[in-house]
C-alpha cells in the first residue's frame, strides 16, 4: 500500500534529520516528503532563529547532495544570482584571436562578405563556454541533484521575484543569446521569508507553504539535548521554561531557537547546573539583543524564575 | 475523495482562503501519496498545499477541524460519494412502500414489510443512517446552502429523500394495528424523533460550513461599491481589510515599475568613462539605468462632520499605500488645518484615523482659513513635482471659499486634484463652492466609493510614473 510507505517514508525523513542534529516535528517532515514527492519548491516562513535555513542544510546533508545557497538583497538581479557573460574572457579572446580573425576573414572581399563569414562564428562568442554560471544556474545543472536555497527571498525586489517564478514552476532558464536552459535533475529548492515585505501571490502558489514556530517546550528540550552536550536535565528544563516565560513576553525582539541553544552551551562553560538570579543576569544579553528588553526581563526577573523553578 | 476535496476547498474558499487550481491538483497528488488515514499527517499535507500564508494557514485550521469533524474521507476503494448501496436503498422507497400500503389491506404487517427506513431505525444502525443522511445530504446539495431560512427545505428534502414518507405511512398503519403493532409504532416513533434530531443536526452543520461565509463573501463583492457613506459601522473591519488588500495590490503593482531597464540598452558614454582606465577597450559595459520619480502627494482631508466617514476611508488609504508613495504628507482640517504626517508613521491605522479625526475634526469646515494654514504651512515646498489631493464637499457655509490661495497652490503645483463626496448634480447648490473652487484645480471627481478610491491612486502612479 503506496499510503503505509509514504508514512514510513515521512518517520524516516524524521530520524534522519534528528541524527543528523536537525530535531523537527512531523509537519516539517510532511512538506519536506511532498516537495520530494510533488517536486515542488518548498516556501519556510516564520520568526528569525527558528531554524528556517538550517532545514535546507539539515536537507542536503540529509540527502547527500550539495547545498547551494542564494543569499537575496535588495537590488539583486539576474546578473549575480543566474548567469552572466564573462565579458572580460570575450574581450581577451577577440584580442588574442586577432590574427585568427585575419585568417578567418581572409580571401572576402567587402565588408559584406565578412561579416557574412563572420557571422559563422559568432555563436562561439556567445556559448556556455562564456556562462559565468551565478548559484541559480549552477542548481539547474548539478547533475546528482543539488537542495537550492533562496534565503529571505523577501529582501530581494518584486522584480527578481517575478523572475524566480519560471525557475520554481519548470525547473529552467531562458537565457536570450543561448535559449532555454532545463534542470538536469530538479534540484529540491527551499525559499526562506521573515515576511518583511509580502511575497507575491504568484511565488506563493508555486510553493509548499510551511510555517515554522517557536518549537514546544519539548520539542525545545530535545533540540537542546541534541546540540548542547553535558547540560544537566534540570538546567534543560529550567532553561527552556525560561525561555519561553520571556517569548510570551512583550518584547521588541524575542529570543530564537539558535539563541536559546547559544544560551544553554553559555551555562554550561560557566559549569551552571541551574538558573539563578545572578547569573542570568549576567548572560541575558546572549538571549535578548535589545537594551531596552533586556531591562524589562531584568525587572521581572524574580517573577519569572519564581515561575520557571515552579512550573 | 475527489468530491470531498472539491467540497473542503469551496469550504475554504468561502472562508477567505484563495485555492487555486495547480493548488487543488497538488493537494490531490499529496493525498494519494499520503493517504486518508493518518489524520495528522493529512492535515498537514493538505495545509502545505493549499494555504500559503499564515493568516490562511489559520483558516485553514479552523476549516479542516469542522470540515473533518463530521466528514469522514473514504480512501480510494469507495470513491465516488453516494455509494451504491444506499443509492439502492433510497431509490426503493417509493416502490417497496406503495407494496407495503398495498399489503395492509390483508393481514396485519410484519417488520419485514416496513419500508427500509423504518428496518434501519428498528435496528439501530446509528453509523449507516448517519452515512445515509450526509449521502442524501449531498444528493440534494445540502452544501449550496446560503442561509439559515433554506433550513426547513434542506432538512425536508433529506428527510424525503430518506424516504420519511414511507416511514409516517408505516406509523400510521401500525397504529391502526393491534397491540404489537401498536408497540412497534411507538418505538418507531421515538425513533423518528431522534433521526429527524439528526437530519437537523446534519442541516446545521452545513449552514455552518457553508452559508455564513457565502454571505460574507457577498459583503466583500458589494462594499467596493458601496457608497462610503452608507456604510455601516460594523462592516468597518472588513472595509479595513479591503482597503488593505487593494492597497497591497496597487503596491505591488507599482513597486515593479520604479526601476525599469536594468538590462539591455548599453550605456555608450559611461561604457567608454570607464574603459578609458583599460586603454580604450571596454572591458566593463554600462547599462542604462531608468529611475523612476515616485510622485509627491500632499494630501489634505476635510474631518469635518459633513464629509467624515469618506474622509475616514481615504485617510485609511492614504496610510495604506504609504509603501507605493512613501512621500505623502497628509493634512487633516475643519475650521483650520493641523499635520497629521507624524501621527501615521507613529500610530497603527485605526488610531492614526481616529486621531486625526479627533484632533481636527468636529467643528464645521472653514475652507479660507484652512487653505490658508496650508499655503502658510507649505507653499514653499510645493513645486512641479507635487500633486495635490483635496477631500472636500466644499461646502463653506457661506464663508470665504479660500480660492485665492488654491490658486497660488494651483499655480505652484504639478497638479491639484479635488476629490467631491457628492454627486455632481449637488455642486454649486446652498453653500457649496465647488464651480468657483474648481477653476483652481487640474481636475475635480466624484469620489464615493472604494473604487473610486483605487482609481485614483491607479491614475496618480501613471501620471508620474
Amino acid at each position: 500500500m503506496p499510503q503505509t510507505r509514504a508514512i514510513d517514508a515521512i518517520t524516516a525523513l524524521q530520524n534522519g534529520f534528528e541524527q543528523g542534529g536537525y530535531i523537527c516535528d512531523v509537519e516539517i517532515a510532511t512538506t519536506v516528503y511532498l516537495a520530494r514527492e510533488l517536486e515542488k519548491p518548498v516556501l519556510v516562513e516564520g520568526p528569525p532563529g527558528v531554524g528556517k535555513t538550517e532545514l535546507a542544510r539539515a536537507t542536503a546533508e540529509l540527502l547527500e547532495l550539495p547545498l547551494i545557497r542564494l543569499q537575496c538583497y535588495e537590488g539583486l538581479d539576474e546578473g549575480k544570482a543566474l548567469y552572466e557573460w564573462k565579458y572580460g574572457k570575450q574581450l581577451l579572446y577577440t584580442q588574442i584571436l586577432r590574427e585568427k580573425l585575419g585568417e578567418v576573414l581572409e580571401g572576402t572581399r567587402g565588408l559584406d562578405e565578412a561579416m557574412e563569414r563572420l557571422h559563422q562564428y559568432d555563436d562561439s562568442f556567445f556559448s556556455e563556454r562564456f556562462l559565468e554560471p551565478r548559484p541559480l544556474l549552477r542548481a539547474l545543472r548539478a547533475s546528482n541533484g543539488s537542495v537550492l536555497l533562496i534565503d529571505e527571498v523577501d529582501k530581494s525586489d518584486h522584480e527578481f521575484e517575478a523572475f524566480l517564478l519560471e525557475i520554481l514552476s519548470d525547473y529552467q532558464i531562458s537565457v536570450p543569446e543561448i535559449g532555454t536552459i532545463g534542470a538536469v535533475t530538479r534540484p529540491l529548492v527551499f525559499l526562506t521569508s521573515n515576511n518583511q515585505r509580502e511575497i507575491g501571490e504568484a511565488l506563493r502558489r508555486r510553493c509548499l507553504h510551511l510555517h515554522i514556530d517557536f518549537p514546544d517546550p519539548g520539542l525545545e528540550r530535545r533540540i537542546v539535548q541534541s546540540r548542547v552536550s553535558g547540560i544537566s536535565d534540570t538546567l534543560r528544563n529550567q532553561l527552556v521554561n525560561f525561555i519561553h516565560a520571556v517569548r510570551d513576553m512583550e518584547l521588541r525582539k524575542l529570543p530564537a531557537v539558535s539563541e536559546t541553544i547559544d544560551w544553554a552551551r553559555t551555562l554550561v562553560l560557566l559549569h551552571a547546573d541551574k538558573l539563578d538570579a545572578e547569573l542570568v543576569r549576567q548572560t541575558l544579553s546572549v538571549i535578548l539583543k535589545h537594551q531596552d528588553d533586556i531591562a524589562l526581563v531584568s525587572r521581572e526577573l524574580p517573577k519569572l524564575l519564581n515561575q520557571v523553578r515552579t512550573g | 475523495m475527489e468530491a470531498t476535496l472539491a467540497d473542503f476547498i469551496r469550504v475554504l474558499r468561502s472562508a477567505g482562503v484563495r485555492v487555486s487550481v495547480s493548488e487543488t491538483i497538488d493537494a490531490y497528488e499529496s493525498i494519494r501519496r499520503i493517504g486518508v488515514s493518518h489524520r495528522t499527517l493529512l492535515k498537514n499535507a493538505l495545509g502545505a498545499t493549499l494555504a500559503k500564508t499564515g493568516d490562511e494557514r489559520e483558516l485553514f485550521d479552523g476549516c479542516f477541524e469542522r470540515f473533518f469533524s463530521h466528514q469522514q474521507l473514504k480512501d480510494d476503494a469507495d470513491e465516488t460519494a453516494p455509494d451504491p448501496e444506499s443509492t439502492g436503498q433510497t431509490a426503493s422507497p417509493p416502490g417497496q412502500g406503495g407494496g407495503g400500503s398495498g399489503g395492509s389491506g390483508g393481514g396485519s404487517p410484519s417488520p419485514d414489510n416496513l419500508s427500509p427506513l423504518a428496518q434501519q431505525l428498528l435496528e439501530e444502525r446509528g453509523a449507516q443512517l448517519q452515512a445515509d443522511i450526509a449521502a442524501a445530504g449531498q444528493r440534494v446539495g445540502s452544501q449550496r446552502i446560503v442561509s439559515f431560512v433554506q433550513r426547513g427545505r434542506f432538512t425536508r428534502a433529506i428527510a424525503d429523500a430518506l424516504g420519511l414518507r414511507e416511514l409516517d405511512a408505516d406509523i400510521a398503519r401500525l397504529d391502526a394495528g393491534d397491540e404489537g403493532d401498536r408497540e412497534l409504532a411507538a418505538r418507531l416513533e421515538r425513533r423518528r424523533g431522534a433521526w429527524m434530531e439528526r437530519v437537523r443536526d446534519h442541516v446545521e452543520r452545513q449552514i455552518a460550513l457553508f452559508a455564513d461565509p457565502e454571505d460574507r463573501r457577498m459583503m466583500r463583492e458589494r462594499l467596493p461599491r458601496l457608497k462610503l457613506s452608507h456604510i455601516d459601522r460594523r462592516h468597518y473591519a472588513e472595509m479595513q481589510e479591503l482597503v488593505h488588500r487593494m492597497a497591497r495590490r496597487l503596491a505591488s503593482l507599482h513597486a515593479r515599475k520604479r526601476k525599469a531597464a536594468r538590462r539591455g540598452q548599453l550605456d555608450i558614454r559611461r561604457t567608454l568613462r570607464t574603459g578609458l582606465a583599460y586603454d580604450g577597450v571596454p572591458f566593463q559595459p554600462s547599462w542604462r539605468r531608468v529611475k523612476k520619480d515616485k510622485p509627491r502627494i500632499m494630501a489634505l482631508c476635510d474631518v469635518s462632520g459633513s464629509v467624515a466617514s469618506v474622509s475616514r476611508f481615504l485617510l485609511m488609504f492614504l496610510y495604506s499605500v504609504n509603501d507605493v508613495l512613501p512621500r505623502v504628507r497628509s493634512f487633516a482640517f475643519s475650521d483650520s488645518l493641523g499635520e497629521i504626517t507624524e501621527l501615521f508613521r507613529e500610530l497603527p491605522l485605526d488610531q492614526a484615523v481616529l486621531a486625526a479625526q479627533q484632533r481636527h475634526g468636529d467643528r464645521s469646515s472653514d475652507y479660507g482659513r484652512s487653505l490658508r494654514d496650508f499655503e502658510d504651512l507649505c507653499l514653499g515646498e510645493i513645486d512641479q513635482r507635487t500633486t495635490v489631493i483635496i477631500l472636500g464637499d466644499a461646502r463653506s457655509n457661506y464663508g470665504d471659499p479660500g480660492i485665492d490661495s488654491l490658486r497660488r497652490v494651483h499655480q505652484r503645483a504639478r497638479r491639484v486634484l479635488w476629490l467631491n463626496p457628492e454627486a455632481r448634480v449637488q455642486w454649486g447648490y446652498g453653500d457649496s463652492e465647488m464651480p468657483l473652487l474648481a477653476t483652481a484645480c487640474h481636475q475635480v471627481r466624484v469620489c464615493n466609493t472604494l473604487k473610486h478610491l483605487e482609481q485614483l491612486v491607479q491614475d496618480l502612479m501613471r501620471s508620474t510614473g
